[in-house]
C-alpha cells in the first residue's frame, strides 16, 4: 500500500528533514509512530498541554484522511501481471530513450518511446511505455526507381542528414526506406495507386529536418537536382501513433496479460508502469462499456500572493501565501479532499484541512508533496496556465527551491515553462504560457471560457455570475496583504476566499459538463484531450482526414504554407433585409447543416476535384461531373466517392445515432456522455468546411470552400424564388408570400396569414415542396415562426420565437446590443426592456414612455450609478498605448491619487464619464465611480445620451416610429436637468454652507429651523417626503447588504468584497452614503 | 370662504347630536363638539329641536367673506348644553356681533381655546361617569435610534450580539437539558462525537427573492409572480457561529419552522460527509416574567386597534367614528357608557393612514395633490384628537405610515398631527412598542415581524408564529436578513429580555388570541389585532385577568 510513497521518500528526504517540526501537521504521517513521538516531545518542551492535545488530534485526523486520499490499492491480478490491463488514457506523449532490448531484441540506440497515461476503472493510475513505433513520412517515388536506386537514395539521404545534424550523435538517421503503393488525396485520378517511398527515421524531430532537405532539393546521380513533395510529414508523432493504432483521444486501451512487462526501473509515480510493443495494444471504440469514464482525479486549486501596495504580484518579489486545493473524483458530486495551505497560522475552517507553515518554502514543498500524493489526472483552475502554475514555479526558482518543480508523473522530471502564442482564425491570437506537467492534463477554465463563450467579461466573478447565478466575493489584492499581516482570523478569512476560488472552477466544470464534452470531442475527432484547448480547429479535421485517408490508402501532401496567396473567395450570402416591424407571423425555413449537406450532395472533396487541365485531358462525360456555380469541376460519386463527404456522412449518422440513444438513455451520466457526443459531432461536421477554407491551414483547398458558398448562395436565391412564385394569390393562396430576409442558411417568409398556426402549416408545406427540388441530403426544414418580428438590418433582429402555435418559447434576439463590453449596463437594460415591451407586451407607446422616463431619470441625476459604469481591461501601462484611452488615463490619475488602490495591468478598470471642461476630450473625462459617488461629481448626460444609448435605441425604434430620433431624444422630458454640485471642486472651498429650507431652498438665517415661515404650513408634506426617501433607502440598504452577506456565506463577519464586476457594488456603496445623508436631513425635524 | 354647519340638539338623550346627511363633512356625522369639528368646518350652530322637523337635521352653509352672522342663529346658541362652552361661545359671538372681534380671530379662538374648555365633563345634567385611571410607563427607549447614524456599519454586529446574548442564556439552560454532553463550537466538531453546538441558523432558500435577479441576464418571458411564501421543500438549514458554518441534516429539525437568524442549541454529531446530524433542539424558551398584578382589582381595559388605513378605499369613516364614539362614551345607553369608562388606554398599532406613495417622489406638490396628501392626515388627526381629549392614546408607526421603513420604526413625527399633538395624552411611539399599564407589560408590533415569518417559514396559524418568537426569545429573527432593520452595533433591541403579559401584533387578517404558558409559570396573552379598516374590529384586553374580547363596528344596516 505504501509502496509508492516508500519509493518516493528518499528523493525528498533532504528538504523534509530540514524543515521545522510544524511541518509534521501537514506532512502525511507515513512513519506515524516515530513522528508522533517526535512531535510529542518537542511540543512538550513548550509546555502547552492544550496545544499538544489539539495537535495530536489534528494529526490523527489527517492521517486517516490521507488514507482516504490514496488511490485504491492494486489488485493482485495486476501485481502478478496475470490480468489484462484496461485503462482510459488521458494523455499521450513521447520521450527519447534507449530502445527496449527485451521487447525489440535486435535494436539499439535512442528511440522514441510513447507514454500513455491513464486510469483503470478501479482508479489505479497507469503509465504505459510503448515501444517500437517509428516516425515516418512519404515522398512520391520518382518514376523508374528500382530497389537498388532506393538503397542508394537511402545512403544519400543519410549523408545529407548527418551533414545537417552534426551535433546529433545517433548511429543511424534514416532507419529504412520502403516502396509502397499509395495515392495522393489531391485531385481526381483515374489510376488506383502510384509508388511512394516511405521514409522511416529514427527520431520524430528528424522528420522535419529530413523534409527540409527534400523540400530544398537533393542531388541525385542520374537525375540531377530534384526536390520532392513530401506527404504526411507534418503529422505530429503522437497523432501519427494514435492514427496508426486506431486510438482516439480519451478512449479505453487494453493490454493483454503477459504481453506487457513491468518496468524494471520505474520512472513515473503511476501505480502501474509497464512496457509493451505498440502492436500489442488493443484500442476499444468508445461504445457500450467503453463509453464510460474512468474515475479520474481532478485537482482544482488557487493560489493567493501578497502583492506590494500598488503593484500586481510578481514572482520575483511577492510571496505565495495560500494555496487552496479541492480534489474530486470524476462522476462524484462532492470533492473528497478540501484543504488549504497557508503561510503563518490560520484559524481552522469547518470541513477543510488547514495546514499552516512558517516559511514559504514549506508551503511550496507541502503543495508539491500534496500533488504527488494525490496524483491528479487533471489539474484545473482559473487562469492557472497563465498565472498560478508559472507563478509557483518562478517563485520557487526565486527562492532557490530546486526540488519544487517536480510536479509531473515522471518522478525526476522538472516542470518546464515556456511562452507560447496560440493563434487561430476563429479565436484570434492569444499569448499564454505552456507548463508541461507530464502525465497530467491541464484544463484552464479561463481558456475554455474564452474559447467557447462570448462574454462581456471573463473574470471568475462574472463567469460564475453568468453560469452559476452566483456572485463571487472579490477581495482586492491590496487587502490581501493586510489580511495576511493580520492575525489567524484574518488569514482564515482569506483562506475561505481562496477556497471559494478553488471551488468555482470545479463547479463550472460540472455545470458546463466540460469533462464529458471535451472527452467526447476528443473521441470523435481522435486528438488527445490536451490538443483541444491548446490548438485550433484544424488539427481536429486533419486527424479525421488522416484516419479516413489511411483506410483508403490515400496520402496527404504537405502543401507549403502558401499564406494568403491563394486569395479569398466570396462568402455566404445574405438576402437584403426589408427592415420593419412585422406584426404578422414570419415563418423561418432553415437548411439543416447546410454546408456539410452541400459537400455531401455534390461530392465535394480533394479527391474529386478536377483541375482545369485535367478536365480537358480526361475528357470526362458531362453527366459524370458537377460544375459548381463558382466554376470548379468535381466528379460525381459514382466515379469517385469523396473522403470529405464520407467523413461528414459518418459524423452526421453518428450524431443521429447519439441523439436517438440520448432519447432512450435514462442514466444521467450516460446522457451526459451522449449529449456531449452529439454536440461534438455537430461542431466537427461544421468545421470541415472551415478547414478547406483556412488559407494558412494544413491543407487548404479554396476550390472546395468557394464551391460550397456558391452553392449556398444559389440555394438561398432559389428558395426565395420558389416561395414567391408558388405562394401567390394567383395559385389560390390567400396572400402573396414575401421573403423579407435571408441569412446564410435560413430564409424568413411572410406568408401574410394572421395566425401562427396557419403560418406553421404553410411553412411546413413550403419546406417539403422546396426540399424536393434539392439533391439529397440537402433539406429545407421548417423550424419556427417569429411573431411579432422586428427586423432592423442584416444580422440584427428580434422576435418572439414560436415552435408550437399555443405559446411562444422565448424572445430571440440577434446582433442587438447584448453583451458588448464597452457599453454600460443602462444600454442593455434599456434595450431589453424596450424589446420586451414591444414584442411581448405589444405596447409600443409603453416602450417609448419607458425610454423617455429613463432619459429623464438620467438627466435628472436619478440614475443608479452602477448602470453607467463602463469597464475596460488594462492590458499594458499608459506609455505603451498609442492612442489615449479613457481607462488608461484614469488609471494613471488614480495612481497619482493613491498608488495602493489604483488599478494595475491586468485589472479591469471601471469608469464613468463626467462633466468636464468644454474642450475636454472624452478620455479626460473618465472618472472612478467611487470617487464620483463620494464627491457628488456630475455625470456627463450628453455623453451617455449621444454615445451610449442613442444608436441602439434608434436602431430598434426606427422601423417602428416615424420620427424616432425627435420623439425619443427631444421633447419635454429632456428639458429638466439636474446637476449635482461636486463637493471637491475648487469653488466649493470658498463657499459658505448655510441651512436652507427643505421646502423651497430659501436660506434660513440663524436658527435651526427646518422650514422657512412660508413653507411651515406644508410641514407635513415635506416631512412625508423626507421620511419616504429615508424609507426607500432603508429598504435598499437592507436588501443590498444582506445580499452581500449571503454571497460571502457568513452572517457574523463583515463584508469585505470589493468586486467591481458585481452589479450591486456601487449601489451598495451609494446606499450607504445616501442613507447617512438622508438621515441627517430627517434629523432636522426632530428639534 | 367660511363653512358653517347648523345642527340641532336632541333633548331626549341630552347629547348634542346631529343625524347623518350629506353634504356634511364626515367628522360631523355623530356627536361632535365644536372643537372636534372637521377642520373644514369653521362654525357650528345649534338650531334646537323646535325648528321645523321637515328640514334636514344638519346643513352646511358657506358664507363668502361677510362676517355678519344672522342674529336668529346667535340667539339659539345659549341652548348648547355645555355651559362653559355655551357661555364662552356666546360671549365671543356677542363680541363678534359688536364688531369688536375680527372673524379670523374668532375662529382661531374657537379652534384653539374651546378644546380645553370642552374637556370638562359634558353631561352635567346626568350622573357623571368617571373614566378609570391607570399607571403608564413606556419602555420604548430601547427601540429609539437617537444619535446612531449610518456610518458604514454592517449587519454582522447585530448577529454577533444576538448570538452572544442568546448563547449565554442557552448555556445556562444546558445543565438542565443534557448535562452529560460536551459543548462545542462549529469548528470544534469532531466526526461521530455527540455534542451540543449553539449557533445562528441560516436557511438556504431556493425561492428567496434576491436583488441580484434584477440583473439576471435574461428577463423571463412570464412576469415573475411574487409568491406569498418562499418555503420550498429543498430548503436546508446551516448552523453558523463566529468560527464557521456546518450543514444540518436529520429529520428532527424541520427547515420550514426555522428561519435565518434563530439562535438555537443543537444536539447531534458530525457525519462522515462533514454534515451535522441533528438529534435534538433546544430553544431559549420564554423569558422570565413579572407577576401579574391587580388580580382582584377592578376591570380596566386597554383597546388595541390597528390598520385604520384612513384614506384608503377600504376605510369607512362612519365605522371609525363609531369606534371613537364608543370609546369616548358617546354611544349607547348607560351600560355601554359604563363599560366605555373602563377603558384606560388606546393603542393604535400601525398603518393608520394610507398615503399615495407616488405623491412623495420628486417635485413639490400642486394644490390638488396636496389635498390628497393632507386629507387622510387631517382625518386621522381628528380621530386622534377626539380620543386624546378623553384618554391616553398610543400611536405606533406601521408599514404604510409616513415613518421610516427599517425596524425599529421611529415615532411618527408630531408635525403630522397638528391638532392632536397639543394633547399630552397622545403618545407617538416606536414600533415595536413596549410599555406597562398598571404594571401589566405589553409588547407589540405593527405586524411586520410576523408577516415576514409567514413568508419564510410555515405554521398552522399566526398565533403559532407569535408563540415561536417568544420561545426563540427574539421578536424579529428575520431582521436583518429579510426584514429591514437598523444596523445596530451595540445591542439587539429585538431580544426579548422579560416576558410580556400581553403580546400583540397589528394588521393581521383576522382576530385571534390564545394564552401561551411557559415552563416557569409564565402566562402570556398573545393577540392578533385585525385590520380595522377591513374588519371593523378592535380588541379589548382586561388588565385584571388578561381576558380579551372584541368590539365590532358594522355600518351595514
Amino acid at each position: 500500500m505504501n509502496k509508492g510513497n516508500g519509493r518516493k521518500r528518499p528523493a525528498q528526504q533532504p528538504p523534509v528533514s530540514q524543515q521545522p517540526p510544524k511541518q509534521h501537521a501537514a506532512e502525511p504521517a507515513m512513519e506515524e509512530e516515530d513522528m508522533d513521538e517526535d512531535v510529542f516531545i518537542e511540543e512538550n518542551l513548550i509546555d502547552e498541554d492544550e496545544l499538544i492535545l489539539r495537535d495530536m488530534q489534528d494529526r490523527e485526523a489527517l492521517a486517516t484522511r490521507l488514507e482516504k486520499w490514496k488511490r485504491p490499492a492494486l489488485s493482485t491480478g495486476y501485481q502478478s501481471q496475470s490480468e489484462n490491463i484496461v485503462f482510459q488514457q488521458l494523455e499521450i506523449d513521447y520521450v527519447i530513450g534507449e530502445s527496449h532490448k527485451g521487447l525489440i531484441p535486435n535494436s539499439s540506440g535512442p528511440a522514441a518511446i510513447i507514454r500513455i497515461f491513464g486510469v483503470t476503472k478501479e482508479g489505479n493510475s497507469v503509465c504505459c511505455n510503448v515501444h517500437g513505433f517509428e516516425p515516418y513520412f512519404y515522398i512520391s517515388c520518382p518514376s523508374g526507381m528500382g530497389p537498388d536506386d532506393i538503397s542508394r537514395f537511402h545512403q544519400l539521404l543519410e549523408g545529407r542528414m548527418r551533414e545537417v545534424n552534426r551535433s546529433n550523435n545517433v548511429p543511424k538517421f534514416i532507419h529504412r526506406i520502403e516502396l509502397v503503393q499509395k495515392k495522393s488525396i489531391m485531385y481526381y485520378q483515374q489510376h488506383s495507386s502510384q509508388p511512394f517511398l516511405k521514409i522511416v527515421v529514427t527520431l520524430p524531430t528528424m522528420v522535419a529536418s529530413c523534409r527540409g532537405i527534400l523540400d530544398k532539393g537533393i542531388q541525385i546521380d542520374g537525375i540531377g537536382m530534384k526536390s520532392f513533395m513530401t506527404y504526411e510529414s507534418n503529422v505530429l508523432f503522437v497523432l501519427r501513433f494514435m492514427i496508426d493504432c486506431n486510438i482516439v483521444g480519451g478512449n479505453w486501451i487494453e493490454v493483454p496479460a503477459h504481453k506487457y512487462k513491468k518496468t524494471i526501473k520505474s520512472l513515473s509515480s503511476s501505480q502501474l508502469e509497464f512496457d509493451c510493443l505498440y502492436s500489442e495494444l488493443i484500442s476499444h471504440a468508445p461504445e457500450g462499456e467503453f463509453s464510460k469514464m474512468a474515475p479520474f482525479r481532478i485537482l482544482s486549486f488557487d493560489i493567493e500572493c501578497a502583492g506590494r501596495k500598488g503593484l500586481f504580484p510578481e514572482p520575483t518579489h511577492d510571496p505565495v501565501i495560500q494555496i487552496a486545493n479541492l480534489v474530486t473524483l470524476q462522476g462524484e458530486e462532492q470533492p473528497f479532499v478540501r484543504n488549504v495551505m497557508t503561510l503563518k497560522s490560520c484559524s481552522p475552517i469547518v470541513g477543510v484541512d488547514v495546514m499552516s507553515f512558517d516559511t514559504e518554502r514549506e508551503v511550496l514543498l507541502a503543495w508539491r508533496d500534496f500533488v504527488r500524493e494525490i496524483d491528479p489526472d487533471i489539474i484545473i483552475g482559473y487562469n492557472i496556465c497563465k498565472f498560478d502554475l508559472p507563478y509557483l514555479i518562478q517563485r520557487a526558482e526565486t527562492l532557490g527551491i530546486t526540488e519544487f518543480p517536480l510536479l509531473g508523473r515522471i518522478r525526476n522530471s522538472r516542470v518546464r515553462v515556456k511562452d507560447t502564442t496560440f493563434s487561430s482564425r476563429q479565436y484570434g491570437t492569444r499569448e499564454s504560457k505552456e507548463v508541461t506537467l507530464e502525465g497530467r492534463v491541464q484544463f484552464d477554465l479561463l481558456q475554455a471560457m474564452q474559447r467557447d463563450y462570448k462574454l462581456s467579461s471573463y473574470s471568475l466573478n462574472s463567469v460564475s455570475a453568468h453560469f452559476l447565478n452566483e456572485q463571487k466575493e472579490d477581495v482586492h489584492h491590496s487587502i490581501i496583504s493586510d489580511l495576511q499581516n493580520g492575525n489567524p482570523e484574518t488569514r482564515r478569512r482569506l483562506a475561505v476566499y481562496c477556497l471559494k476560488d478553488a471551488y468555482l472552477p470545479q463547479r463550472l466544470l460540472d455545470k458546463l459538463m466540460y469533462i464529458y464534452n471535451y472527452v467526447e470531442m476528443a473521441r470523435v475527432t481522435g486528438v488527445p484531450i490536451s490538443f483541444l484547448l491548446s490548438r485550433g480547429q484544424s488539427i481536429k479535421v486533419l486527424s479525421q482526414l488522416l484516419r479516413k485517408a489511411k483506410q483508403k490508402n490515400l496520402v496527404l501532401p504537405n502543401v507549403k504554407q502558401a499564406g494568403s496567396e491563394q486569395g479569398t473567395y466570396e462568402g455566404a450570402t445574405v438576402l437584403e433585409a426589408r427592415a420593419g416591424f412585422y406584426e404578422k407571423p414570419i415563418a423561418t425555413l432553415d437548411f439543416a447543416s447546410l454546408y456539410p449537406s452541400i459537400m455531401m450532395a455534390y461530392n465535394l472533396c480533394y479527391c474529386t476535384l478536377v483541375t482545369s487541365e485535367d478536365a480537358k485531358k480526361l475528357n470526362l462525360p458531362p453527366e459524370c461531373v458537377n460544375k459548381t456555380p463558382s466554376g470548379e469541376t468535381f466528379v460525381k460519386s459514382d466515379l469517385q466517392k469523396g473522403i470529405l463527404p464520407e467523413i461528414l456522412e459518418e459524423l452526421l449518422a453518428a450524431r443521429r445515432r447519439a441523439k436517438a440513444d440520448l432519447k432512450e438513455a435514462k442514466d444521467p451520466l450516460v446522457k451526459a456522455v451522449l449529449d456531449g457526443r452529439q454536440l461534438a459531432l455537430k461542431i466537427s461536421a461544421n468545421s470541415v468546411y472551415g478547414f478547406t477554407g483556412a488559407t494558412i491551414g494544413q491543407l487548404p483547398c479554396l476550390e472546395i470552400s468557394s464551391s460550397v458558398t456558391s452553392y449556398g448562395r444559389q440555394m438561398i436565391e432559389h428558395t426565395k424564388k420558389l416561395v414567391e412564385d408558388k405562394f401567390t394569390t394567383l395559385a389560390g393562396y390567400e396572400h402573396n408570400a414575401e421573403v423579407i430576409y435571408g441569412d446564410t442558411d435560413s430564409v424568413m417568409v411572410q406568408f401574410g396569414v394572421p395566425t401562427v398556426d396557419e403560418a406553421m402549416k404553410l411553412g411546413r408545406e413550403a419546406a417539403d415542396y422546396i426540399s424536393a427540388t434539392f439533391i439529397k441530403p440537402i433539406k429545407l426544414e421548417f423550424e419556427k415562426v417569429y411573431f411579432p418580428y422586428l427586423l432592423i438590418s442584416k444580422k440584427r433582429y428580434a422576435g418572439l420565437y414560436w415552435t408550437n402555435p399555443d405559446k411562444f418559447d422565448k424572445m430571440d434576439t440577434k446582433g442587438i446590443e447584448t453583451v458588448r463590453r464597452d457599453n454600460c449596463l443602462l444600454v442593455k437594460n434599456l434595450v431589453t426592456e424596450c424589446l420586451h415591451k414591444i414584442l411581448i407586451d405589444r405596447d409600443v407607446p409603453g416602450a417609448v414612455q419607458f425610454v423617455k422616463d429613463t432619459i429623464s431619470d438620467l438627466l435628472m441625476n436619478r440614475m443608479d450609478l452602477s448602470l453607467l459604469v463602463i469597464t475596460k481591461g488594462l492590458t499594458k501601462t499608459g506609455e505603451d498605448y498609442e492612442v489615449k484611452a479613457a481607462h488608461v488615463e484614469l488609471a494613471e490619475r488614480m495612481r497619482k491619487r493613491d498608488a495602493a488602490t489604483a488599478p494595475n495591468v491586468g485589472d479591469r478598470v471601471p469608469y464613468v464619464i463626467i462633466k468636464g471642461a468644454k474642450s475636454a476630450k472624452a478620455y479626460e473625462k473618465s472618472e472612478d465611480p467611487i470617487f464620483v459617488l463620494e464627491n457628488n461629481i456630475p455625470i456627463d448626460h450628453g455623453y451617455y445620451l449621444e454615445n451610449q444609448i442613442k444608436k441602439p435605441l434608434l436602431r430598434i425604434f426606427e422601423p417602428i416610429l416615424k420620427n424616432a430620433s425627435s420623439e425619443l431624444f427631444h421633447g419635454s422630458h429632456t428639458r429638466s436637468i439636474s446637476i449635482s454640485t461636486p463637493s471637491n471642486s475648487g469653488i466649493m472651498k470658498f463657499a459658505k454652507k448655510q441651512l436652507s429650507c427643505l421646502g423651497c431652498k430659501a436660506k434660513i438665517s440663524g436658527t435651526d429651523e427646518t422650514l422657512c415661515s412660508h413653507c411651515k404650513e406644508r410641514e407635513a408634506e415635506f416631512y412625508c417626503k423626507s421620511v419616504a426617501s429615508v424609507s426607500e433607502l432603508e429598504k435598499l440598504f437592507g436588501k443590498l447588504w444582506t445580499q452581500c452577506q449571503e454571497c460571502q456565506g457568513s452572517l457574523h463577519q463583515d463584508v469585505l468584497c470589493t468586486s467591481r464586476d458585481c452589479p450591486i457594488f456601487y449601489r451598495r456603496k451609494k446606499a450607504q452614503k445616501d442613507m447617512a445623508e438622508a438621515k441627517v436631513q430627517l434629523e432636522r425635524w426632530n428639534f | 370662504m367660511i363653512n358653517i354647519v347648523i345642527g340641532k340638539l336632541d333633548n331626549n338623550t341630552k347629547n348634542w347630536r346631529c343625524g347623518v346627511s350629506n353634504p356634511v363633512p364626515l367628522a360631523c356625522k355623530a356627536s361632535a363638539l365644536p372643537c372636534e369639528l372637521h377642520p373644514h368646518i369653521d362654525v357650528f350652530f345649534d338650531l334646537g329641536l323646535d325648528i321645523l322637523d321637515n328640514i334636514p337635521n344638519v346643513f352646511l352653509f358657506q358664507t363668502s367673506s361677510s362676517p355678519q352672522i344672522p342674529n336668529a342663529f346667535c340667539s339659539r346658541l345659549p341652548s348648547l348644553n355645555n355651559p362653559p362652552c355655551r357661555e364662552f361661545t356666546a360671549d365671543l359671538l356677542s363680541l363678534l356681533d359688536a364688531g369688536a372681534l375680527s372673524l379670523q380671530f374668532f375662529f382661531w379662538l374657537v379652534s384653539t381655546a374651546l378644546p380645553t374648555i370642552a374637556m370638562t365633563p359634558m353631561d352635567i345634567e346626568t350622573e357623571t361617569l368617571d373614566r378609570r385611571q391607570s399607571l403608564y410607563r413606556s419602555m420604548d427607549e430601547m427601540f429609539e435610534i437617537q444619535k446612531e447614524m449610518y456610518k458604514g456599519q454592517q449587519y454582522s454586529q447585530i448577529y454577533y450580539i444576538r448570538l452572544h446574548l442568546i448563547r449565554t442564556l442557552i448555556y445556562s439552560l444546558l445543565p438542565n437539558w443534557k448535562p452529560h454532553l460536551p459543548v462545542c463550537t462549529v469548528l470544534g466538531l469532531e466526526k461521530g462525537k455527540e455534542c451540543i453546538v449553539v449557533g445562528t441558523l441560516y436557511k438556504h432558500m431556493k425561492l428567496k427573492p434576491t436583488i441580484l435577479s434584477e440583473y439576471s441576464k435574461e428577463r423571463s418571458v412570464t412576469p415573475l409572480v411574487t409568491p406569498d411564501n418562499f418555503v420550498h421543500e429543498d430548503d436546508n438549514l446551516v448552523l453558523e457561529d463566529e468560527s464557521g458554518r456546518v450543514n444540518l441534516k436529520g429529520s428532527v429539525l424541520s427547515p420550514s419552522v426555522y428561519v435565518t437568524g434563530n439562535v438555537v442549541a443543537l444536539h447531534g454529531k458530525e457525519t462522515n460527509s462533514g454534515d451535522f446530524l441533528v438529534e435534538d433542539i433546544l430553544e431559549a424558551g420564554l423569558p422570565p416574567q413579572l407577576d401579574l398584578p391587580n388580580k382582584s382589582g377592578e376591570d380596566k381595559y386597554v383597546v388595541l386597534v390597528s390598520g385604520l388605513n384612513v384614506g384608503s378605499s377600504s376605510s369607512n369613516p362612519l365605522q371609525l367614528q363609531l369606534l371613537v364614539d364608543h370609546i369616548t362614551g358617546h354611544l349607547g345607553d348607560k351600560k355601554e357608557q359604563q363599560s366605555a369608562a373602563e377603558i384606560v388606554q388606546v393603542v393604535v398599532a400601525g398603518n393608520s393612514v394610507k398615503i399615495d406613495h407616488s405623491l412623495l417622489n420628486g417635485q413639490n406638490l400642486g394644490s390638488k395633490d396636496q389635498s390628497k396628501l393632507y386629507e387622510p392626515l387631517k382625518e386621522l388627526d381628528i380621530f386622534l384628537t377626539q380620543i386624546a381629549a378623553s384618554m391616553p392614546i398610543d400611536i405606533m408607526p406601521g408599514y404604510n405610515d409616513p415613518a421610516n421603513f427599517a425596524l425599529p420604526q421611529q415615532p411618527l413625527n408630531r408635525c403630522l398631527f397638528r391638532g392632536s399633538s397639543a394633547y399630552n395624552t397622545l403618545r407617538s411611539c416606536t414600533n415595536p412598542h413596549l410599555f406597562d399599564v398598571d404594571n401589566v407589560r405589553f409588547l407589540g408590533t405593527s405586524g411586520q415581524n410576523i408577516d415576514d415569518l409567514e413568508k419564510y417559514s410555515e405554521a398552522k396559524d399566526k398565533l403559532e408564529f407569535m408563540e415561536r418568537t417568544l420561545r426563540w426569545r427574539h421578536l424579529a429573527p428575520t431582521a436583518p436578513n429579510t426584514l429591514g432593520c437598523y444596523p445596530f452595533t451595540d445591542r439587539d433591541p429585538f431580544f426579548i429580555e422579560s416576558c410580556p403579559h400581553v403580546y400583540f401584533v397589528g394588521n393581521q387578517d383576522k382576530y385571534a388570541t390564545r394564552i401561551v404558558k411557559g415552563s416557569e409559570g409564565q402566562v402570556v396573552r398573545v393577540i392578533c389585532v385585525p385590520k380595522f379598516s377591513e374588519t371593523g374590529v378592535a380588541v379589548m384586553v382586561n388588565l385584571k385577568n388578561l381576558e380579551c374580547h372584541t368590539l365590532s363596528f358594522g355600518t351595514d344596516i
